[in-house]
């Protein structure tokens, strides 16, 4: 990497870490160090490939799914199976419902979690996600919709979800 | 507000909680330095790496038996009249198919291929060329429409011009005039009947295969993609009734439109966002209760059996589980040289339509997308290839096949 290609390179961090920071800090479940060395290695790895990357927003996003993908298939997951803790009043707010909210999102399992990103948050379809991650878009599916019964177990409190809300707005 | 929207909202506002590091850049920058360091050491050590193979085997991945049929080897009828017949017929060369694929109560009659279009900065639309096989030609021709879904028997076909279109048609598979009943509201997606006496039509108020992406945080997202519900439509009288179902998230695909039950008494859709996955309607679309023996967690397309005995499963690997009995069994990994991927349809009770790879060790050759249509027995143990691979189905121009029936029910 000359001096120019460093300093587009910089330039690129720059202006677009804030956004890639946010999707490394959500495939981590909200643990900002684990978020920035995901991020850091992703753009370690494009820097080497520099001259060749045309999209480099797009490699690094893809970097990042990639190397969680490949985290979560060597290391053996841990759920949690204790419920949220509750307030003691039953009238949640809608700041509390969030806590809650991001508390069983971060007890997903690395897989489950990721899915959600990648369908919710970054609006992939069920097919490129397959991709991503190997897998059928049956597989995908199933993960999506497991994923989502689990936070209904973490958090009780989305069973009746549009009256929370619903409430936290008026 | 749905679980998936507030995990959507969620993941906005928690996403905004990320700090920048300052330094990002120089630590990337110093990293890789390190790790051109650390290249250098590994192939230092990579003789000895070489040797612990060979002193320690245990650590080597055990590699998968496959298990040899007869049915791998037969040789397989090929014949040009769709409508007769269970026979299994196959272009195991064909990728895409040239002569008639069916297997059992099942066939082929259409396939498309799929290609993506620029139509603007940041905007794609994607286009399905479609193929119907032809019964006098004995191959699979061309054909003009946007979308299509042929009926039981493969004798003719329901089309939309344009997507969305204005109208439905109904054609003979061999062409001929085309019979066009109007549309309420637009529609992008048509289904028959089991029977093959009524149209399920999908409405949308936009194409649903538009897709954009959407600058600063990229990702791609259909643009303004609006169904509205469902419109059924009687093909004899050419009558046909909307019903307002609307659905007005984003990310969209074929989960989205609706689909018959199997005895053609109502209509459902997938619902990753519901405990049940699917949410079942009658066919004024009046909200139903989940069916018992769809209440079944399996996201498998083959679904239940044409009986409703056997499921196809998915509660780990792919399975199949006897729903009068609760026993599931797994499909085995490896038949017949291949590794069954996607359970695609039931061809009959005993048999089911599959996406399977070619095995190289334990791993599918060519990687888990290079794939083909094949027909397995309901236990896994036999399996008889129906068409040729597709090199890469992720790709545009990768083609993708309408299993339809082959006779009304």
């Amino acid at each position: 990497m000359d001096a120019a290609e460093e300093r587009r390179f910089r330039d690129f961090v720059s202006a677009r870490s804030p956004a890639l920071m946010r999707l490394a800090y959500l495939l981590t479940g909200g643990d900002q160090h684990a978020a920035e060395d995901l991020l850091q290695s992703a753009l370690a790895r494009t820097a080497t490939r520099w001259r060749t990357v045309e999209e480099p927003e797009a490699y690094v996003r893809r970097a990042m799914y990639r190397q969680q993908v490949s985290w979560w298939r060597r290391r053996r997951e841990t759920t949690f199976a204790e419920p949220p803790e509750r307030g003691e009043d039953d009238a949640t707010s809608g700041v509390e419902l969030r806590i809650v909210m991001r508390r069983a999102l971060s007890r997903l399992t690395s897989r489950q979690r990721s899915v959600l990103v990648l369908r919710y948050y970054e609006d992939l379809p069920e097919a490129e996600v397959a991709a991503i991650l190997g897998c059928s878009v049956g597989t995908v599916r199933s993960t999506t919709h497991r994923s989502l019964a689990r936070l209904r177990t973490l958090a009780p409190e989305l069973r009746e979800p549009h009256v929370i809300f619903g409430e936290a707005k008026a | 507000m749905t679980i998936d929207e507030i995990v959507r909202q969620t993941l906005r506002e928690w996403s905004g909680d990320a700090r920048v590091p300052a330094d990002l850049a120089d630590r990337a920058l110093g990293r890789r330095r390190r790790a051109v360091k650390r290249a250098f050491a590994v192939v230092a050590g990579a003789t000895a790496g070489v040797v612990a193979v060979f002193v320690v085997p245990g650590m080597r991945e055990r590699v998968a038996q496959p298990i040899e049929t007869l049915e791998h080897d037969r040789t397989v009828t090929v014949q040009t009249d769709p409508g007769s017949g269970r026979e299994v017929l196959a272009d195991p060369d064909g990728g895409p198919p040239e002569k008639l694929v069916a297997a059992y109560d099942r066939a082929v009659y259409a396939y498309h291929i799929r290609k993506e279009k620029q139509v603007a900065e940041g905007a794609k639309v994607v286009q399905w060329t479609w193929f119907v096989y032809d019964t006098e030609a004995g191959t699979y021709k061309k054909a003009p429409w946007a979308m299509l879904d042929v009926a039981p028997g493969g004798e003719t076909v329901a089309v939309l011009e344009e997507l969305p279109a204005r109208r439905v048609g109904v054609v003979a598979t061999r062409g001929g005039p085309v019979r066009w009943i109007d549309l309420e509201r637009p529609a992008a997606w048509v289904s028959w009947s089991p029977d093959g006496r009524r149209l399920l039509v999908t409405n949308y108020d936009w194409n649903p295969l538009l897709f954009v992406t959407i600058p600063p945080e990229g990702g791609t997202t259909t643009a303004q993609s609006i169904r509205t519900g469902f419109t059924v439509v009687d093909v004899e009288g050419g009558r046909a009734a909307f019903h307002e179902v609307g659905w007005t998230g984003r990310s969209l695909d074929r989960g989205k439109s609706f689909r018959w039950s199997a005895d053609g008494t109502m209509v459902w859709e997938w619902r990753l966002d519901y405990s049940d996955g699917k949410v079942f309607y009658d066919l004024e679309g009046n909200v139903l209760p989940i069916p018992e023996k769809e209440r079944n967690g399996s996201f498998q397309e083959a679904g239940l059996s044409p009986s409703g005995r056997w499921l196809a499963d998915d509660p780990a690997a792919l399975a199949v589980t006897d729903t009068e009995t609760g026993r599931t069994v797994p499909l085995p990994r490896a038949v017949a040289g291949h590794r069954i991927m996607q359970l695609l349809a039931w061809a009959d009770d005993d048999h089911l339509i599959a996406w399977a790879c070619e095995l190289k060790g334990s791993d599918c050759a060519g990687g888990g997308f290079r794939n083909r249509l094949v027909v397995i027995s309901r236990d896994g143990m036999s399996l008889t290839p129906l068409t040729g691979f597709r090199a890469d189905s992720r790709k545009p121009g990768s083609w993708e096949p309408l299993v339809g029936h082959r006779r009304p029910s």
